[in-house]
């Protein structure tokens, strides 16, 4: 571990994966002559532990898979740093197999994600040879992966083709295929969005299985932020690229301190309250091309004060490793900080 | 598919009661997709939405939810086949939505929207039952400018109105769903996902329709937006009255907007009630995996089950009850004979399931008689809006 990393509060054990500002601009047309810059993500630094679940929440465009990405390394950084199992990776180099082994990506749609030329014996083959870990009999180790995602019996299931599987079941196949090399950080994009209700708490309770079953660290992608505090020990809200808060799953959805969330929450469809209050008409997210000054969530946030056009808020501390991108925790500003938390 | 030609049966009587009085009947309804080893994507379905109801209709996808509207509609295209069953429409007078049925004026005339005429459908497609599709995107034809799309329906369908009215129809329009004026002259492309799904509700509002039917209109929205767009949908209700037919797979959802849920399972209606007797005390088995399926955002954490396997084969849809592989209730009769559809009665309400355990014979499973309560009572959605709180018109 190198001297000048800061162990968060509260972690007994040291991270496996860690991101320190992690920063990426896309370059785009906007007229024949005009080029742009979209923000997708500024200034993210996250920390994945084994065996914890951390989940990014927010809406499209946030820069949440933009951010898996990253991690994953199949887009390229911007700005900031990476630290592997506590060394610094060289971001300009191309990632090691080492690192692609240990960082896996499962994506979204089980539908578009696998090949559909090829049976779940090849799909599954592949990572295995690549990264030579056949081990002694690769159709062993195949069914073995197959009965780890409860794909039972594992020797049907072996010689199908993609469409002859449902959506629970492709979803399955692609997280196998991730495991299949033994990762130490599964990065799962958005895994259930795309499956039917009655199957989608399948695949979490699978996700939460390996966690604790195998000690994996995972980062879960979702815009759910129910199902987000179902699975994960750790949430991170983002807004326009940004994070705009982070800290413990029950804190985040019961003490929601900072506006966007407390949107996001009165927002999300939850049968179990009575009484809902929604604040009304809250517009929609900026551009990323000319993202607004200072606080990036303040043309839409009841609370705004003149500090949040000017000046970016950093990051305050709003309870042990509860934290809040939101001039409104400043000290000046406790009083109206109290009233933002006690309105939830 | 020609119906009976007698009076459905409830309205040779009107009742006081406004909401009992039916705007769609649908009864025994099938549709299959090809001839040869047909898809049966809806099986002898019953459902009635009543004047001012907003119904949820609920179903993972295949389970045949869209297919039931078009094919009331008369949207469904080859190879969907409509193999049984009949379809009233209730055509009642225009902007007499709050007043209750007298002997006089306020009688609806019946349509049967199934019926070999495809003219009886169009006269009150769109002009009394008008559909939201799900991907607004593909929905809207993209070479028209806004207003041309909302100016094209009400020239064929308006035929009296002047080109000024027209205009300022279509203006008003677009006010009412919350977009401004100036994007008349706009393309879908130019609109962001929520805004065109706004667009597309107000040309279905175009025509003052009574029936609105939603078919996922906000599945592919940001939770903040589609919030939105639902406050602002139950208001335009309040306003002018219409009844919805809510088409989804989010069951969380229905619980909170809509009066009746029916949820359907393998093309089969499976289980029908108030929305909040169906959430607190679901009667069928399915119903009951359903709403243990998606987290809360309160209480304490614990670990749910979802439901075991995966929705069938529509092709090869299991013997007897199609849920019973799934089922943790099942009993030998489940595999063999189709279960019927038990009507119930309780605090909350008239309800149905559609199952074997309810038939009086069995004992029913604790998870499926849980007591409802008064307060499981269809009502308005109680979903407190900002200007009711604050009391400010906006």
């Amino acid at each position: 571990m190198t001297a000048e990393q800061v162990q968060p509060q509260g972690a007994a054990e040291r991270p496996i994966l860690e991101a320190v500002n992690l920063t990426k601009h896309f370059s785009v047309r906007l007229g024949r002559l005009r080029r742009g810059t979209v923000h997708a993500a500024e200034d993210i630094s996250l920390a994945l532990y084994p065996g914890r679940v951390t989940a990014v929440v927010g809406e499209s465009g946030s820069g949440k898979s933009t951010l898996s990405r990253m991690l994953a390394r199949t887009h390229k950084l911007t700005g900031g740093e990476l630290r592997f199992q506590g060394e610094k990776i060289d971001v300009r180099r191309k990632p090691t197999l080492e690192y692609r082994r240990s960082v896996q990506l499962v994506l979204q749609d089980p539908f578009a994600s696998l090949n559909p030329v090829h049976k779940v014996r090849y799909i599954l083959g592949r990572p295995l040879k690549i990264h030579g870990r056949e081990g002694a009999d690769l159709e062993q180790t195949i069914l073995g992966l197959l009965r780890r995602v409860a794909l039972e019996p594992a020797e049907q299931f072996i010689d199908k083709y993609p469409h002859e599987l449902s959506g629970g079941q492709r979803q399955r196949v692609s997280i196998a295929r991730g495991l299949a090399v033994q990762p130490k950080v599964l990065l799962a994009d958005e895994p259930v969005s795309m499956l039917d209700v009655s199957i989608r708490l399948g695949v979490l309770n699978l996700l939460a299985d390996l966690r604790d079953r195998e000690r994996l660290a995972i980062l879960y992608v979702t815009h759910d932020i129910a199902s987000a505090r179902y699975l994960a020990d750790t949430i991170m809200v983002m807004y326009a690229g940004k994070v705009v808060e982070a800290g413990p799953s029950d804190q985040i959805t019961n003490a929601p301190s900072h506006p966007y969330t407390q949107l996001l929450l009165s927002a999300a469809p939850d049968p179990e309250t009575a009484q809902k209050v929604w604040p009304g008409a809250a517009g929609a997210p900026p551009s990323l091309v000319t993202p607004p000054s200072g606080c990036r969530f303040h043309p839409r946030c009841p609370h705004a004060m003149t500090v949040c056009s000017e000046k970016a808020p950093p990051f305050f501390t709003v309870a042990s490793d509860h934290r809040s991108a939101c001039w409104l925790h400043e000290k000046a500003h406790e009083a109206v900080s109290s009233e933002v938390a006690g309105r939830q | 598919m020609t119906g009976p030609k007698g009076l459905p049966m409830q309205l040779t009587q009107s009742s006081g009661d406004g909401a009992a009085e039916p705007l769609l009947e649908i009864r025994g309804l099938s549709v299959e997709y090809g001839v040869d080893d047909p898809v049966h994507a809806v099986v002898d379905v019953d459902l009635t939405i009543h004047r001012g109801e907003v119904v949820g209709l609920a179903g993972e996808s295949g389970s045949g939810k869209s297919t039931l509207a078009y094919a009331v509609t008369r949207l469904l295209r080859d190879p969907g086949i409509i193999t049984a069953g009949e379809a009233y429409f209730y055509d009642w007078p225009k902007g007499s939505y709050h007043e209750a049925a007298d002997a006089v004026h306020v009688q609806p005339t019946i349509v049967d929207l199934l019926s070999d005429d495809r003219d009886a459908v169009r006269q009150v497609r769109w002009s009394e039952i008008a559909v939201v599709f799900q991907s607004a995107l593909h929905a809207l034809n993209p070479v028209l400018r806004i207003g041309k799309l909302l100016d094209d329906v009400l020239r064929y369908h308006e035929r009296a109105m002047t080109r000024e009215q027209r205009q300022s129809r279509a203006a008003e329009l677009l006010q009412l769903v919350g977009i401004s004026a100036d994007r008349l002259r706009s393309y879908p492309h130019e609109l962001s996902g929520g805004m065109r799904q706004r667009v597309m509700i107000a040309l279905a509002l175009a025509l003052r329709p009574t029936l609105l039917i939603m078919d996922e209109p906000t599945t592919a929205l940001d939770v903040v937006i589609q919030r939105e767009i639902l406050e602002e949908l139950m208001q335009l209700r309040q306003r002018f009255g219409f009844s919805v037919l809510f088409i989804t797979h989010d069951l969380s959802l229905l619980i909170e907007i809509a009066d009746t849920i029916a949820v359907m399972y393998a093309g089969r209606l499976v289980e029908k009630a108030p929305a909040k007797a169906l959430f607190h005390s679901p009667r069928h088995p399915y119903t009951y995996g359903l709403t243990r399926s998606f987290p809360s955002l309160h209480g304490p954490r614990r670990v749910m089950a979802g439901i075991e396997g995966s929705p069938p084969d529509l092709r090869r849809v299991p013997s007897g009850c199609s849920f019973h592989p799934r089922c943790a209730w099942a009993m030998p009769e489940c595999a063999t004979d189709a279960p019927p559809m038990v009507r119930l009665s309780d605090l909350s309400g008239e309800r149905s399931a559609l199952c074997w355990l309810q038939d009086g014979r069995h004992r029913v499973p604790e998870e499926l008689a849980l007591v409802a309560t008064e307060s499981d009572r269809s009502s308005a959605p109680d979903i407190v809006t900002a200007e009711e709180v604050s009391g400010n018109d906006r």
